[in-house]
Protein backbone atom coordinates (compact mmCIF):
# COMPACT_ATOMS: atom_id res chain seq x y z
CA UNK A 1 0.00 0.00 0.00
CA UNK A 2 1.42 3.44 -0.52
CA UNK A 3 1.57 6.11 1.64
CA UNK A 4 -0.81 8.22 0.13
CA UNK A 5 -3.36 5.59 0.60
CA UNK A 6 -2.37 5.10 4.43
CA UNK A 7 -2.69 8.57 4.71
CA UNK A 8 -6.59 8.88 3.34
CA UNK A 9 -7.37 6.06 4.87
CA UNK A 10 -5.63 6.89 8.64
CA UNK A 11 -7.71 10.29 8.10
CA UNK A 12 -11.39 8.81 6.69
CA UNK A 13 -10.98 5.98 9.81
CA UNK A 14 -10.31 8.63 12.28
CA UNK A 15 -13.59 10.39 11.31
CA UNK A 16 -15.55 6.98 11.64
CA UNK A 17 -13.72 6.12 15.10
CA UNK A 18 -14.80 9.68 16.50
CA UNK A 19 -18.28 9.18 15.42
CA UNK A 20 -18.72 5.52 17.08
CA UNK A 21 -16.91 6.76 19.74
CA UNK A 22 -19.43 9.53 20.07
CA UNK A 23 -22.25 7.56 19.37
CA UNK A 24 -22.38 5.74 22.44
CA UNK A 25 -24.36 8.35 24.52
CA UNK A 26 -27.66 8.15 21.89
CA UNK A 27 -29.46 5.00 23.43
CA UNK A 28 -30.94 2.55 20.43
CA UNK A 29 -30.41 5.50 17.93
CA UNK A 30 -26.53 5.63 18.66
CA UNK A 31 -26.66 2.05 17.82
CA UNK A 32 -28.24 2.79 14.43
CA UNK A 33 -25.30 5.42 13.85
CA UNK A 34 -22.45 2.45 15.07
CA UNK A 35 -24.05 0.20 12.49
CA UNK A 36 -24.27 2.78 9.59
CA UNK A 37 -20.20 3.97 11.03
CA UNK A 38 -19.62 0.25 10.60
CA UNK A 39 -21.11 0.19 6.84
CA UNK A 40 -18.72 3.66 6.61
CA UNK A 41 -15.70 2.37 7.13
CA UNK A 42 -16.45 -1.28 5.16
CA UNK A 43 -17.75 1.08 2.32
CA UNK A 44 -14.11 2.88 2.73
CA UNK A 45 -12.11 -0.36 2.83
CA UNK A 46 -13.55 -1.85 -0.10
CA UNK A 47 -12.61 1.48 -2.24
CA UNK A 48 -9.40 1.28 -0.82
CA UNK A 49 -8.52 -2.61 -1.84
CA UNK A 50 -11.50 -3.57 -4.06
CA UNK A 51 -12.69 -0.51 -6.14
CA UNK A 52 -11.99 -2.54 -9.40
CA UNK A 53 -15.28 -4.69 -7.75
CA UNK A 54 -17.83 -1.80 -6.00
CA UNK A 55 -17.40 0.70 -8.54
CA UNK A 56 -18.13 -1.12 -12.04
CA UNK A 57 -21.02 -2.47 -9.46
CA UNK A 58 -22.17 1.05 -8.62
CA UNK A 59 -22.07 2.25 -12.60
CA UNK A 60 -23.56 -1.11 -13.63
CA UNK A 61 -26.46 -1.38 -10.88
CA UNK A 62 -27.00 2.96 -11.22
CA UNK A 63 -26.83 2.29 -15.39
CA UNK A 64 -24.20 5.34 -15.43
CA UNK A 65 -22.56 5.81 -18.75
CA UNK A 66 -19.27 7.61 -18.86
CA UNK A 67 -18.29 9.04 -21.94
CA UNK A 68 -14.22 9.64 -21.08
CA UNK A 69 -13.72 11.99 -24.21
CA UNK A 70 -16.16 13.04 -27.23
CA UNK A 71 -17.09 9.62 -29.60
CA UNK A 72 -15.91 7.07 -26.87
CA UNK A 73 -18.31 5.78 -23.95
CA UNK A 74 -17.26 2.88 -20.90
CA UNK A 75 -18.93 0.31 -20.96
CA UNK A 76 -21.29 0.11 -17.80
CA UNK A 77 -19.06 -2.61 -16.52
CA UNK A 78 -16.16 -0.32 -16.66
CA UNK A 79 -14.20 -2.94 -18.74
CA UNK A 80 -13.86 -1.46 -22.61
CA UNK A 81 -13.81 1.57 -24.45
CA UNK A 82 -16.56 1.96 -27.06
CA UNK A 83 -16.16 4.21 -29.84
CA UNK A 84 -18.58 4.13 -32.75
CA UNK A 85 -16.99 5.34 -35.88
CA UNK A 86 -17.83 3.66 -40.29
CA UNK A 87 -21.43 2.25 -38.89
CA UNK A 88 -19.75 -0.13 -36.49
CA UNK A 89 -18.53 0.07 -32.82
CA UNK A 90 -14.81 -0.81 -31.96
CA UNK A 91 -14.68 -2.12 -28.39
CA UNK A 92 -11.10 -1.55 -26.36
CA UNK A 93 -10.14 -3.65 -23.89
CA UNK A 94 -6.81 -3.88 -21.65
CA UNK A 95 -5.08 -6.89 -19.73
CA UNK A 96 -1.86 -6.26 -17.39
CA UNK A 97 1.01 -7.97 -18.00
CA UNK A 98 3.01 -8.33 -14.89
CA UNK A 99 6.30 -9.90 -14.67
CA UNK A 100 6.72 -8.05 -10.97
CA UNK A 101 5.84 -11.29 -9.18
CA UNK A 102 8.82 -13.39 -10.56
CA UNK A 103 11.73 -11.00 -11.47
CA UNK A 104 11.69 -8.55 -8.47
CA UNK A 105 10.93 -10.79 -6.13
CA UNK A 106 13.91 -13.25 -6.84
CA UNK A 107 16.00 -13.89 -3.76
CA UNK A 108 19.03 -15.19 -5.92
CA UNK A 109 20.67 -12.88 -9.45
CA UNK A 110 20.07 -16.39 -11.33
CA UNK A 111 21.51 -16.90 -14.58
CA UNK A 112 18.03 -16.68 -16.94
CA UNK A 113 20.29 -17.05 -20.51
CA UNK A 114 17.52 -20.00 -21.54
CA UNK A 115 14.51 -17.88 -20.99
CA UNK A 116 16.32 -15.00 -22.78
CA UNK A 117 17.04 -17.65 -25.81
CA UNK A 118 13.74 -18.46 -25.61
CA UNK A 119 12.21 -15.24 -25.44
CA UNK A 120 12.26 -14.54 -29.61
CA UNK A 121 11.01 -18.09 -30.27
CA UNK A 122 8.01 -17.73 -27.99
CA UNK A 123 6.79 -14.13 -28.72
CA UNK A 124 6.75 -14.94 -32.71
CA UNK A 125 5.18 -18.26 -31.87
CA UNK A 126 2.15 -15.88 -29.67
CA UNK A 127 2.36 -13.41 -32.69
CA UNK A 128 1.37 -16.19 -35.49
CA UNK A 129 -1.28 -17.97 -33.27
CA UNK A 130 -3.25 -14.27 -33.48
CA UNK A 131 -5.28 -13.37 -35.84
CA UNK A 132 -6.92 -9.89 -34.44
CA UNK A 133 -5.47 -6.54 -33.70
CA UNK A 134 -3.67 -6.23 -30.45
CA UNK A 135 -0.86 -3.81 -29.10
CA UNK A 136 1.96 -5.22 -26.37
CA UNK A 137 2.87 -2.33 -24.39
CA UNK A 138 5.83 -1.55 -22.10
CA UNK A 139 6.18 1.55 -20.48
CA UNK A 140 9.62 2.25 -18.78
CA UNK A 141 11.86 4.88 -17.63
CA UNK A 142 15.13 4.08 -15.75
CA UNK A 143 15.54 5.47 -12.27
CA UNK A 144 18.35 7.44 -10.95
CA UNK A 145 20.78 4.56 -9.72
CA UNK A 146 22.29 6.26 -6.96
CA UNK A 147 19.12 7.29 -5.20
CA UNK A 148 17.49 3.66 -5.74
CA UNK A 149 20.83 1.96 -4.22
CA UNK A 150 20.56 4.24 -1.09
CA UNK A 151 16.83 3.79 -1.07
CA UNK A 152 17.87 0.01 -1.26
CA UNK A 153 20.65 -0.06 0.94
CA UNK A 154 18.38 2.07 3.78
CA UNK A 155 16.10 -0.68 3.88
CA UNK A 156 18.24 -3.13 3.68
CA UNK A 157 19.47 -1.23 7.03
CA UNK A 158 16.09 -1.17 8.46
CA UNK A 159 15.24 -5.02 7.58
CA UNK A 160 18.63 -5.67 9.21
CA UNK A 161 17.77 -4.37 12.53
CA UNK A 162 14.03 -6.14 12.90
CA UNK A 163 16.43 -9.39 12.05
CA UNK A 164 18.63 -8.99 15.08
CA UNK A 165 15.94 -7.56 16.83
CA UNK A 166 14.30 -10.49 16.05
CA UNK A 167 16.98 -13.21 17.05
CA UNK A 168 17.35 -11.67 20.25
CA UNK A 169 14.34 -12.15 21.44
CA UNK A 170 13.24 -14.40 24.21
CA UNK A 171 11.19 -16.41 22.50
CA UNK A 172 12.01 -16.20 18.51
CA UNK A 173 8.99 -16.05 16.22
CA UNK A 174 10.63 -18.91 13.32
CA UNK A 175 8.21 -17.20 10.63
CA UNK A 176 8.89 -14.03 10.87
CA UNK A 177 12.49 -14.24 10.98
CA UNK A 178 12.14 -16.35 7.58
CA UNK A 179 10.32 -13.25 6.69
CA UNK A 180 12.57 -11.00 7.15
CA UNK A 181 15.20 -13.15 5.67
CA UNK A 182 13.60 -13.50 2.40
CA UNK A 183 12.85 -9.56 2.17
CA UNK A 184 17.08 -8.54 2.91
CA UNK A 185 17.82 -11.49 0.20
CA UNK A 186 15.41 -9.55 -2.29
CA UNK A 187 17.12 -6.48 -1.58
CA UNK A 188 20.59 -7.78 -1.96
CA UNK A 189 19.67 -9.30 -5.16
CA UNK A 190 18.51 -6.09 -6.49
CA UNK A 191 21.68 -4.41 -5.56
CA UNK A 192 23.46 -6.84 -6.63
CA UNK A 193 22.01 -6.47 -10.08
CA UNK A 194 22.30 -2.60 -9.82
CA UNK A 195 26.42 -3.86 -9.24
CA UNK A 196 26.52 -5.92 -12.72
CA UNK A 197 25.50 -3.20 -14.49
CA UNK A 198 21.33 -3.24 -14.73
CA UNK A 199 19.62 0.04 -14.68
CA UNK A 200 17.00 0.09 -12.18
CA UNK A 201 13.85 0.66 -14.21
CA UNK A 202 9.93 2.12 -13.33
CA UNK A 203 7.66 0.03 -15.50
CA UNK A 204 4.45 -1.24 -16.42
CA UNK A 205 3.20 -4.05 -19.47
CA UNK A 206 0.14 -3.90 -20.43
CA UNK A 207 -1.64 -5.79 -23.68
CA UNK A 208 -4.30 -3.82 -25.37
CA UNK A 209 -6.86 -5.08 -28.27
CA UNK A 210 -9.79 -3.75 -29.86
CA UNK A 211 -12.76 -5.76 -31.50
CA UNK A 212 -15.70 -4.63 -33.65
CA UNK A 213 -19.69 -5.48 -33.48
CA UNK A 214 -22.42 -4.22 -35.24
CA UNK A 215 -23.33 -3.62 -31.97
CA UNK A 216 -21.42 -2.22 -28.39
CA UNK A 217 -22.51 -5.28 -27.19
CA UNK A 218 -21.46 -7.61 -30.00
CA UNK A 219 -18.10 -5.25 -30.11
CA UNK A 220 -17.88 -6.38 -25.98
CA UNK A 221 -18.48 -9.91 -26.28
CA UNK A 222 -16.14 -9.96 -29.19
CA UNK A 223 -13.37 -8.08 -26.90
CA UNK A 224 -14.02 -10.54 -23.94
CA UNK A 225 -13.35 -13.65 -26.73
CA UNK A 226 -10.49 -11.67 -27.71
CA UNK A 227 -8.79 -10.79 -24.57
CA UNK A 228 -9.36 -14.75 -23.08
CA UNK A 229 -7.69 -15.44 -26.33
CA UNK A 230 -4.49 -13.43 -25.67
CA UNK A 231 -4.81 -14.64 -22.16
CA UNK A 232 -3.99 -18.07 -23.13
CA UNK A 233 -1.56 -17.38 -25.73
CA UNK A 234 0.59 -14.98 -23.49
CA UNK A 235 0.50 -17.35 -20.25
CA UNK A 236 3.63 -18.99 -21.86
CA UNK A 237 5.53 -15.90 -20.70
CA UNK A 238 4.67 -16.87 -17.29
CA UNK A 239 2.73 -12.96 -16.83
CA UNK A 240 0.37 -12.42 -14.51
CA UNK A 241 -2.53 -11.91 -16.96
CA UNK A 242 -5.89 -9.78 -15.10
CA UNK A 243 -8.03 -8.03 -17.27
CA UNK A 244 -8.32 -4.25 -16.53
CA UNK A 245 -11.53 -2.58 -15.24
CA UNK A 246 -12.88 0.19 -14.08
CA UNK A 247 -10.05 3.64 -12.76
CA UNK A 248 -7.10 1.59 -14.36
CA UNK A 249 -8.79 0.94 -17.78
CA UNK A 250 -9.38 5.08 -18.06
CA UNK A 251 -5.61 5.58 -17.02
CA UNK A 252 -4.68 3.17 -19.82
CA UNK A 253 -7.06 4.87 -21.83
CA UNK A 254 -5.48 8.46 -21.34
CA UNK A 255 -1.68 6.91 -21.75
CA UNK A 256 -2.87 6.41 -25.76
CA UNK A 257 -2.84 10.10 -25.74
CA UNK A 258 0.32 11.71 -23.38
CA UNK A 259 2.35 9.26 -21.18
CA UNK A 260 2.35 10.19 -16.97
CA UNK A 261 4.79 11.40 -15.94
CA UNK A 262 7.94 9.41 -13.77
CA UNK A 263 6.46 10.66 -10.53
CA UNK A 264 2.73 9.77 -11.85
CA UNK A 265 4.00 6.35 -13.00
CA UNK A 266 5.20 5.06 -9.49
CA UNK A 267 2.02 6.97 -8.14
CA UNK A 268 -0.48 5.03 -10.11
CA UNK A 269 1.54 1.62 -10.62
CA UNK A 270 3.44 1.51 -7.39
CA UNK A 271 2.15 -2.35 -7.06
CA UNK A 272 4.43 -3.37 -10.12
CA UNK A 273 8.04 -1.76 -9.17
CA UNK B 1 -1.65 14.87 -13.36
CA UNK B 2 -1.74 18.56 -13.47
CA UNK B 3 -4.68 18.30 -10.77
CA UNK B 4 -2.89 16.78 -7.84
CA UNK B 5 -3.20 20.07 -6.19
CA UNK B 6 -6.92 20.57 -6.94
CA UNK B 7 -7.49 17.19 -5.48
CA UNK B 8 -5.66 17.25 -1.95
CA UNK B 9 -7.29 20.62 -1.60
CA UNK B 10 -10.61 18.96 -1.85
CA UNK B 11 -9.80 16.19 0.44
CA UNK B 12 -8.42 18.68 3.00
CA UNK B 13 -11.96 20.73 2.78
CA UNK B 14 -13.86 17.77 2.72
CA UNK B 15 -12.29 15.08 5.64
CA UNK B 16 -11.73 18.55 7.51
CA UNK B 17 -15.83 19.33 7.20
CA UNK B 18 -16.19 15.67 8.43
CA UNK B 19 -13.70 16.15 11.07
CA UNK B 20 -15.52 19.00 12.90
CA UNK B 21 -19.08 17.58 12.71
CA UNK B 22 -17.69 14.12 14.13
CA UNK B 23 -16.46 16.39 16.88
CA UNK B 24 -19.53 18.50 17.06
CA UNK B 25 -21.71 15.55 17.29
CA UNK B 26 -20.21 14.45 20.42
CA UNK B 27 -21.52 17.54 22.20
CA UNK B 28 -24.96 17.44 20.96
CA UNK B 29 -27.09 16.25 23.99
CA UNK B 30 -28.81 12.88 24.39
CA UNK B 31 -32.08 14.26 23.75
CA UNK B 32 -31.61 15.55 20.25
CA UNK B 33 -30.52 12.41 19.03
CA UNK B 34 -32.42 12.64 15.94
CA UNK B 35 -30.14 15.60 15.32
CA UNK B 36 -26.78 14.16 15.97
CA UNK B 37 -28.27 10.68 13.91
CA UNK B 38 -27.96 13.60 10.65
CA UNK B 39 -24.53 15.38 11.46
CA UNK B 40 -22.78 11.89 12.13
CA UNK B 41 -24.63 10.76 8.43
CA UNK B 42 -23.15 13.73 6.57
CA UNK B 43 -20.06 13.53 8.53
CA UNK B 44 -19.64 9.57 7.36
CA UNK B 45 -20.78 10.54 4.08
CA UNK B 46 -18.19 13.25 3.93
CA UNK B 47 -15.91 10.18 4.98
CA UNK B 48 -16.40 8.24 1.73
CA UNK B 49 -16.20 10.95 -0.77
CA UNK B 50 -13.19 12.43 0.61
CA UNK B 51 -11.57 8.77 0.61
CA UNK B 52 -13.25 9.08 -2.95
CA UNK B 53 -11.49 11.86 -4.11
CA UNK B 54 -7.99 9.89 -3.93
CA UNK B 55 -8.92 8.06 -7.24
CA UNK B 56 -11.89 8.91 -8.77
CA UNK B 57 -11.54 13.39 -8.41
CA UNK B 58 -12.00 13.88 -12.11
CA UNK B 59 -15.56 12.17 -11.48
CA UNK B 60 -16.90 14.27 -9.22
CA UNK B 61 -17.66 17.16 -11.55
CA UNK B 62 -19.10 15.26 -14.43
CA UNK B 63 -20.98 13.10 -11.51
CA UNK B 64 -22.65 16.14 -10.56
CA UNK B 65 -23.32 17.01 -13.63
CA UNK B 66 -24.86 14.13 -15.00
CA UNK B 67 -27.67 14.19 -17.67
CA UNK B 68 -29.92 11.18 -18.40
CA UNK B 69 -27.73 8.97 -16.67
CA UNK B 70 -23.90 9.57 -18.80
CA UNK B 71 -21.42 11.45 -16.99
CA UNK B 72 -19.27 13.24 -19.63
CA UNK B 73 -15.81 13.86 -18.76
CA UNK B 74 -14.38 15.53 -21.40
CA UNK B 75 -16.67 16.32 -24.72
CA UNK B 76 -13.76 17.19 -26.43
CA UNK B 77 -11.82 15.60 -29.13
CA UNK B 78 -8.75 13.81 -27.34
CA UNK B 79 -6.31 14.73 -29.23
CA UNK B 80 -5.45 16.92 -32.43
CA UNK B 81 -1.73 16.15 -34.80
CA UNK B 82 0.02 19.32 -34.27
CA UNK B 83 0.65 21.82 -37.28
CA UNK B 84 3.94 20.17 -37.75
CA UNK B 85 2.45 17.00 -37.88
CA UNK B 86 5.51 15.55 -35.97
CA UNK B 87 3.24 14.82 -32.68
CA UNK B 88 -0.46 14.66 -31.56
CA UNK B 89 -1.28 17.08 -28.58
CA UNK B 90 -3.73 16.95 -26.07
CA UNK B 91 -4.81 19.53 -23.26
CA UNK B 92 -5.86 18.64 -19.65
CA UNK B 93 -5.96 21.64 -17.30
CA UNK B 94 -3.82 24.11 -18.11
CA UNK B 95 -1.24 21.85 -19.82
CA UNK B 96 -0.24 21.00 -23.00
CA UNK B 97 1.31 17.45 -23.77
CA UNK B 98 2.68 16.75 -27.19
CA UNK B 99 3.27 12.86 -28.20
CA UNK B 100 5.93 11.54 -30.59
CA UNK B 101 5.85 8.52 -32.10
CA UNK B 102 9.34 6.28 -33.62
CA UNK B 103 8.62 3.52 -35.83
CA UNK B 104 11.34 0.93 -34.86
CA UNK B 105 11.74 -1.33 -38.57
CA UNK B 106 12.72 -4.91 -37.33
CA UNK B 107 12.58 -7.34 -39.98
CA UNK B 108 14.69 -9.91 -38.63
CA UNK B 109 12.93 -13.22 -37.54
CA UNK B 110 14.06 -15.55 -34.53
CA UNK B 111 13.93 -18.68 -37.32
CA UNK B 112 17.04 -16.77 -38.79
CA UNK B 113 18.80 -16.29 -35.17
CA UNK B 114 20.96 -18.22 -33.57
CA UNK B 115 21.05 -18.76 -29.90
CA UNK B 116 23.71 -16.45 -29.41
CA UNK B 117 21.74 -14.17 -31.66
CA UNK B 118 18.57 -14.42 -29.98
CA UNK B 119 20.73 -13.92 -26.91
CA UNK B 120 21.54 -10.64 -27.72
CA UNK B 121 18.42 -9.81 -29.11
CA UNK B 122 16.80 -9.68 -26.16
CA UNK B 123 19.49 -8.34 -24.29
CA UNK B 124 19.02 -5.50 -26.94
CA UNK B 125 15.39 -5.01 -25.98
CA UNK B 126 15.87 -4.85 -22.44
CA UNK B 127 18.44 -1.93 -23.31
CA UNK B 128 16.34 0.14 -25.58
CA UNK B 129 13.97 -0.32 -22.70
CA UNK B 130 16.28 1.24 -20.15
CA UNK B 131 17.02 3.93 -22.45
CA UNK B 132 15.16 6.87 -21.38
CA UNK B 133 15.01 8.60 -18.20
CA UNK B 134 11.52 9.83 -19.06
CA UNK B 135 8.78 7.41 -18.83
CA UNK B 136 8.94 6.00 -22.92
CA UNK B 137 6.18 3.23 -24.32
CA UNK B 138 7.91 0.74 -26.62
CA UNK B 139 4.85 -1.14 -28.66
CA UNK B 140 4.40 -3.94 -30.82
CA UNK B 141 1.13 -3.70 -32.72
CA UNK B 142 -0.39 -5.70 -34.70
CA UNK B 143 -2.69 -4.27 -37.14
CA UNK B 144 -4.74 -4.91 -40.28
CA UNK B 145 -3.47 -3.56 -43.46
CA UNK B 146 -5.42 -1.08 -44.35
CA UNK B 147 -6.73 -2.50 -48.17
CA UNK B 148 -9.27 0.61 -48.94
CA UNK B 149 -7.44 1.51 -52.06
CA UNK B 150 -6.04 -1.58 -53.24
CA UNK B 151 -9.61 -3.00 -53.07
CA UNK B 152 -11.23 0.26 -54.99
CA UNK B 153 -9.04 -0.31 -57.67
CA UNK B 154 -9.81 -3.87 -57.91
CA UNK B 155 -13.30 -2.73 -58.09
CA UNK B 156 -13.38 -0.36 -60.50
CA UNK B 157 -11.32 -3.11 -62.63
CA UNK B 158 -13.89 -5.49 -62.24
CA UNK B 159 -16.32 -2.67 -63.35
CA UNK B 160 -14.36 -2.06 -66.09
CA UNK B 161 -14.16 -5.42 -67.67
CA UNK B 162 -18.09 -6.11 -66.71
CA UNK B 163 -19.14 -3.12 -69.18
CA UNK B 164 -16.99 -4.58 -71.59
CA UNK B 165 -18.29 -7.99 -71.62
CA UNK B 166 -21.97 -6.52 -71.66
CA UNK B 167 -20.36 -4.71 -74.92
CA UNK B 168 -19.08 -7.53 -76.67
CA UNK B 169 -22.13 -9.78 -75.90
CA UNK B 170 -24.36 -6.73 -77.50
CA UNK B 171 -22.42 -6.37 -80.81
CA UNK B 172 -23.91 -9.55 -82.32
CA UNK B 173 -20.07 -9.50 -84.87
CA UNK B 174 -17.97 -9.97 -82.02
CA UNK B 175 -16.07 -13.10 -82.24
CA UNK B 176 -16.55 -15.82 -79.51
CA UNK B 177 -12.77 -15.65 -78.51
CA UNK B 178 -12.76 -12.08 -77.70
CA UNK B 179 -16.10 -12.73 -75.45
CA UNK B 180 -14.54 -15.62 -73.71
CA UNK B 181 -11.59 -13.24 -73.43
CA UNK B 182 -13.27 -10.45 -71.62
CA UNK B 183 -15.39 -13.09 -69.43
CA UNK B 184 -12.36 -14.83 -68.35
CA UNK B 185 -11.10 -11.31 -67.34
CA UNK B 186 -14.15 -10.50 -65.24
CA UNK B 187 -13.43 -13.84 -63.65
CA UNK B 188 -10.00 -13.28 -62.81
CA UNK B 189 -11.04 -9.97 -60.94
CA UNK B 190 -13.94 -11.29 -59.63
CA UNK B 191 -11.54 -13.91 -57.87
CA UNK B 192 -9.24 -11.25 -57.17
CA UNK B 193 -11.80 -9.53 -54.94
CA UNK B 194 -13.37 -12.44 -53.38
CA UNK B 195 -9.63 -13.39 -52.40
CA UNK B 196 -8.27 -9.79 -51.21
CA UNK B 197 -11.23 -9.33 -49.21
CA UNK B 198 -11.72 -12.32 -47.77
CA UNK B 199 -7.88 -13.25 -46.90
CA UNK B 200 -6.52 -11.58 -43.35
CA UNK B 201 -3.67 -9.29 -44.01
CA UNK B 202 -2.16 -7.99 -40.82
CA UNK B 203 1.03 -6.06 -40.15
CA UNK B 204 3.39 -6.01 -36.93
CA UNK B 205 4.72 -2.73 -35.91
CA UNK B 206 6.99 -1.74 -33.40
CA UNK B 207 7.12 1.76 -32.30
CA UNK B 208 8.24 3.90 -29.30
CA UNK B 209 6.62 6.99 -28.04
CA UNK B 210 7.44 9.56 -25.68
CA UNK B 211 5.30 12.99 -24.15
CA UNK B 212 6.51 15.99 -23.51
CA UNK B 213 4.57 18.44 -21.23
CA UNK B 214 4.68 22.31 -22.24
CA UNK B 215 2.64 25.43 -20.82
CA UNK B 216 2.24 26.13 -24.94
CA UNK B 217 1.63 23.95 -27.63
CA UNK B 218 4.62 25.34 -29.47
CA UNK B 219 6.53 24.64 -26.20
CA UNK B 220 5.20 20.90 -25.77
CA UNK B 221 5.65 19.93 -29.47
CA UNK B 222 9.26 21.75 -29.71
CA UNK B 223 10.19 19.73 -26.47
CA UNK B 224 8.96 16.51 -27.83
CA UNK B 225 10.68 16.75 -31.10
CA UNK B 226 13.79 17.21 -29.45
CA UNK B 227 13.40 14.22 -27.22
CA UNK B 228 12.14 11.88 -30.22
CA UNK B 229 15.19 12.94 -32.23
CA UNK B 230 17.18 11.68 -29.46
CA UNK B 231 15.50 9.19 -28.83
CA UNK B 232 15.37 7.71 -32.47
CA UNK B 233 19.35 7.96 -32.43
CA UNK B 234 19.68 5.92 -29.19
CA UNK B 235 17.55 2.97 -30.51
CA UNK B 236 19.04 3.26 -33.96
CA UNK B 237 22.26 3.00 -32.49
CA UNK B 238 21.59 0.02 -29.98
CA UNK B 239 19.33 -2.05 -32.41
CA UNK B 240 21.31 -0.96 -35.82
CA UNK B 241 17.99 -0.17 -37.29
CA UNK B 242 17.38 3.07 -38.67
CA UNK B 243 14.09 4.20 -36.14
CA UNK B 244 12.27 7.20 -37.62
CA UNK B 245 9.75 9.71 -36.29
CA UNK B 246 6.27 9.46 -37.74
CA UNK B 247 4.48 11.88 -39.01
CA UNK B 248 0.78 13.07 -39.81
CA UNK B 249 -1.97 10.60 -40.20
CA UNK B 250 0.50 7.69 -40.11
CA UNK B 251 0.45 8.19 -36.46
CA UNK B 252 -3.28 7.50 -36.17
CA UNK B 253 -2.80 3.96 -36.77
CA UNK B 254 -1.13 3.76 -33.32
CA UNK B 255 -3.86 5.87 -32.04
CA UNK B 256 -7.22 5.14 -33.17
CA UNK B 257 -9.11 1.72 -33.64
CA UNK B 258 -10.51 2.69 -36.93
CA UNK B 259 -7.23 3.22 -38.43
CA UNK B 260 -5.83 -0.15 -36.67
CA UNK B 261 -9.08 -1.82 -37.80
CA UNK B 262 -10.10 -0.28 -41.54
CA UNK B 263 -13.11 -0.31 -42.29
CA UNK B 264 -12.59 -2.59 -45.51
CA UNK B 265 -11.03 -5.27 -43.09
CA UNK B 266 -13.63 -5.46 -40.47
CA UNK B 267 -15.98 -8.27 -42.99
CA UNK B 268 -12.62 -10.54 -42.08
CA UNK B 269 -12.50 -10.01 -38.85
CA UNK B 270 -16.09 -11.26 -37.95
CA UNK B 271 -15.73 -13.85 -40.38
CA UNK B 272 -12.54 -15.17 -37.91
CA UNK B 273 -14.50 -14.27 -35.30
CA UNK B 274 -18.15 -16.52 -36.60
CA UNK B 275 -15.69 -19.39 -37.43
CA UNK B 276 -13.94 -19.61 -34.23
CA UNK B 277 -17.20 -19.38 -32.58
CA UNK B 278 -18.83 -21.92 -35.01
CA UNK B 279 -15.67 -24.08 -34.03
CA UNK B 280 -16.37 -23.69 -30.47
Amino acid sequence: MDLKTIIYLAVCTLIVFIVIVGSFQYGIVGIVMIIIALVAMFAILLLAFADFLIIPFLAKTLKITIVPVKNYIMTNNLDAMIKYSNGVYYATGYLTANIYNYVFTQEQATEDEPDLIAAPDKWEKAVMNIHFPFKFNVIAASEEIQNYRDELESKRGLLEFQYSKEMQATNPNQMSIEAIRRQISVIQTRIDKIGEGQKPLVNIMYIETTAVGVSPKEASDNLTNQLNELQTIFNVFDLSITRIVGRELYILFKMNYALPSLDDLVNEFNMQR
Amino acid sequence: MADNGKQRLIFVVIAGVSFLLAILMGFIPPFLSPVALVISLVALGGAIIAFMTKDYFYMMTPLQHMKNGTATIDAEDPFYISLNGNAIVTRREDLVYATAFIRIPVYVSSTEMSDEDKFNFSNIFARIVSISKIPMRISAQLYSINKDEYISRISSKLNEAESRYNTVLGDKSSPQRSIDRVKGEVTMWHNMLDNVSRSNSQALDIYASVTSVGNSEDEAVNLVSLKSDELAAGISATIGVQATVVTGNAMLVYIEPDFMIPPATISELMRYRSNTTNSV
